[in-house]
């Protein structure tokens, strides 16, 4: 932080200090608390109506949006996602490029790798020794659409909903830890260590748990499913939805009549949580259709979509946001080219790099993960989930073309080697410093 | 735990909370909306949660934090669902005038209302009701660290922003 940064954040602290002060006066200004607490009282003796409707002179549709902000509480926002088409033909496809674009450039140094369509196992240990190497990798098979053979699919008709848990299967983990996360490195992007910096960062955990799920389909729709189990602390807002539908086996469920153009919101709820759909791009009717069909998978402790769920929707990334995340960065510059490397266990709205896009994000892949990619203000990013919880995001100051080669380059590598190919970050400056994604 | 600024011993009976706390409730959440009606609302609402369970918040050490932690999530919500249903950047959507006289001040809250949540949150409890940096933690339900590093990367980012403005200011 330099002397013309300490001036700004002298000058930026006086002004907020007096907006502070201004915005208080205006609040005490405009406030008349007695009527406040005579709605209040009012109002409290009505438990079932909603809020827009015990309020005083309510009915504008932003005293609505009140609840309906607290209903889309577990939805993480994926809004600016409006476009997402497939890089190449072929509708319901996602095409590969061509493996001839892979630089195979030996690296610098020798390093220990795995092949990138394996991955290491993530599952959070207790060990505190940051130097330990991965655990050994385990071939998965991520981005995987729902096998009807194996979905979980209601078998209890006969017992009353509010007898059946429809959240009872998912289990929220531990918090994360920087030694969970996979290391990753690309072959030849700098010389050495002098050209690379890195920063591990762990978040410590905090109240929200939520399963986050993200599907996409070629033709530019978006699903995010979002669970959330009581300890939250989020309430559901249910009661606000504003079309009662039957989901079985949830107690309660409710379309979101309000939502803009082009958007739906349901949600579901039980007495031990509730679940979000929203859809960018799916019509509140289809979001029922989807949820009548979604079980959960034991295996993958996480919701799958029946084989009669509408649209060509896959799997983009799922994972467990306890708010809590451990990261990997590793950030290189060499000339005029800079490139961001970024390997996130635990926060599954990282995968939302769409925000950056500048243009239409498109479809593609990574090994066997579907991938997000496209350009960004200084160059182009890519975004995809090697292993369950795992989200990579990579940018660099390049084409499309060069990231997707570039992340399909990526080696999985062990700390020892992560380590050996740059140096620590020892900036103390905690202020965002990230090439691409401030 | 909060050594600064207590809000309320928590003897009282629930209307002397009400009124002793309903109207920094409304800053709290016009600060991370921008909109003094949802602001009211919100507190009107993180009230009356409190009020329902008055017989358990009355007996917490600071039933003000627990408020305020509703209040904070309903806002955050509340901000993330206009946001996402507005689909344009927090930073440029319509927010009532704190000062209208004032461009620079208005400036400000927009560039807070551009923070991410958790920074949002943390820079709200900061400038408008004065917390330390324990009493944030308390209330949001986080560790002081990360209060500190939050709030941190919020004032490098604010500074940024408010200095893009005065560049923009000058060549205008």
């Amino acid at each position: 932080v330099n002397q013309h940064d300490h001036h700004d954040s002298g000058t930026s602290d006086e002004l907020g200090r007096r907006a502070a002060a201004a915005l208080l006066a205006d609040v005490e200004r405009r406030t008349d608390v007695d009527a406040a607490l005579r709605r209040l009282h009012d109002g409290s003796a009505t438990e079932v109506v909603p809020l827009a409707s015990r309020i005083g002179d309510s009915g504008r549709d932003r005293r609505r949006m009140v609840w309906l902000g607290a209903a889309a509480a577990a939805v993480a926002v994926v809004g600016t996602v409006t476009v997402v088409a497939m890089r190449d033909d072929g509708p319901g496809r996602v095409v590969p490029a061509s493996p001839d674009t892979v630089d195979g450039t030996a690296p610098d140094a020798p390093r220990n790798t795995t092949d990138a369509t394996t991955v290491p196992d993530t599952t959070p240990t207790d060990t505190t020794d940051d130097t330990t190497p991965p655990s050994a990798p385990v071939t998965t098979t991520p981005a995987e659409e729902t096998d009807p053979t194996t979905a979980v699919e209601p078998t209890l008709p006969s017992v009353p909903a509010t007898e059946i848990d429809a959240l009872a299967g998912l289990v929220p983990p531990a918090p994360p830890a920087t030694v969970d996360v996979p290391a990753m490195l690309p072959p030849t992007p700098f010389a050495g260590p002098s050209d690379a910096v890195r920063r591990d960062y762990q978040m410590p955990l905090d109240e929200v748990t939520t399963l986050t799920q993200t599907w996409v389909s070629p033709e530019g729709a978006m699903l995010q499913i979002v669970s959330q189990r009581n300890g939250s602390s989020s309430p559901s807002g249910f009661q606000t939805a504003d079309v009662p539908v039957d989901v079985w086996p949830w107690d309660e469920a409710g379309a979101v009549s309000s939502m803009v153009d082009g958007y739906g919101m349901v949600i579901l709820h039980d007495p031990s949580g509730s679940t979000s759909l929203w859809g960018a791009g799916i019509t509140n009717d289809e979001l029922v259709a989807i949820a009548r069909t979604m079980s959960i998978d034991p295996s993958a402790d996480a919701w799958r979509l029946g084989a009669d769920s509408p649209g060509d929707l896959v799997l983009l990334h799922e994972g467990w946001n306890t708010t809590a995340f451990a990261s990997r960065t590793l950030q290189w510059e060499v000339g005029d080219q800079r490139g961001e490397l970024v390997i996130t266990l635990g926060s599954p709205d990282s995968i939302r790099l769409p925000y950056q896009f500048e243009s239409p994000a498109f479809l593609d892949s990574v090994g066997d993960a579907t991938a997000l990619v496209g350009d960004i203000s200084s160059g182009a990013a890519i975004s995809w989930s090697p292993a369950p919880d795992v989200v990579v995001v990579l940018g660099i100051s390049g084409t499309v073309d060069e990231v997707v080669a570039m992340a399909r380059s990526l080696e999985f590598v062990d700390v020892a080697t992560w380590e050996a190919a740059s140096t620590p970050n020892t900036s103390t400056d905690d202020g965002c410093g990230s090439y691409f994604f401030c | 735990m909060m050594t600064q600024r207590p809000v309320t011993d928590g003897s009282g009976d629930f209307d002397a909370f009400f009124r002793a706390e309903y109207t920094k409730l409304v800053a709290i959440g016009r600060g991370v909306t921008g909109d003094h009606e949802l602001a009211a609302d919100l507190a009107q609402e993180a009230l009356l949660r409190c009020h329902r369970d008055w017989a358990r918040v009355s007996t917490l050490d600071i039933p003000g934090a627990w408020a305020r932690r509703v209040l904070m999530n309903l806002a955050i919500d509340a901000h993330r669902s206009e946001t996402r249903r507005r689909r344009v950047p927090a930073s440029m959507q319509t927010i009532d005038a704190v000062v209208p006289a004032d461009p620079a001040v208005d400036g400000w809250w927009s560039a807070v209302r551009a923070l991410p949540d958790r920074q949002r949150a943390v820079v709200v409890l900061h400038y408008l009701e004065d917390r330390s940096v324990d009493d944030i933690a308390h209330v949001l339900g986080i560790a002081s660290g990360t209060v500190k590093a939050t709030l941190s990367k919020a004032r490098a980012t604010l500074a940024r922003s408010i200095q893009h403005d005065r560049i923009n200011q000058e060549e205008l």
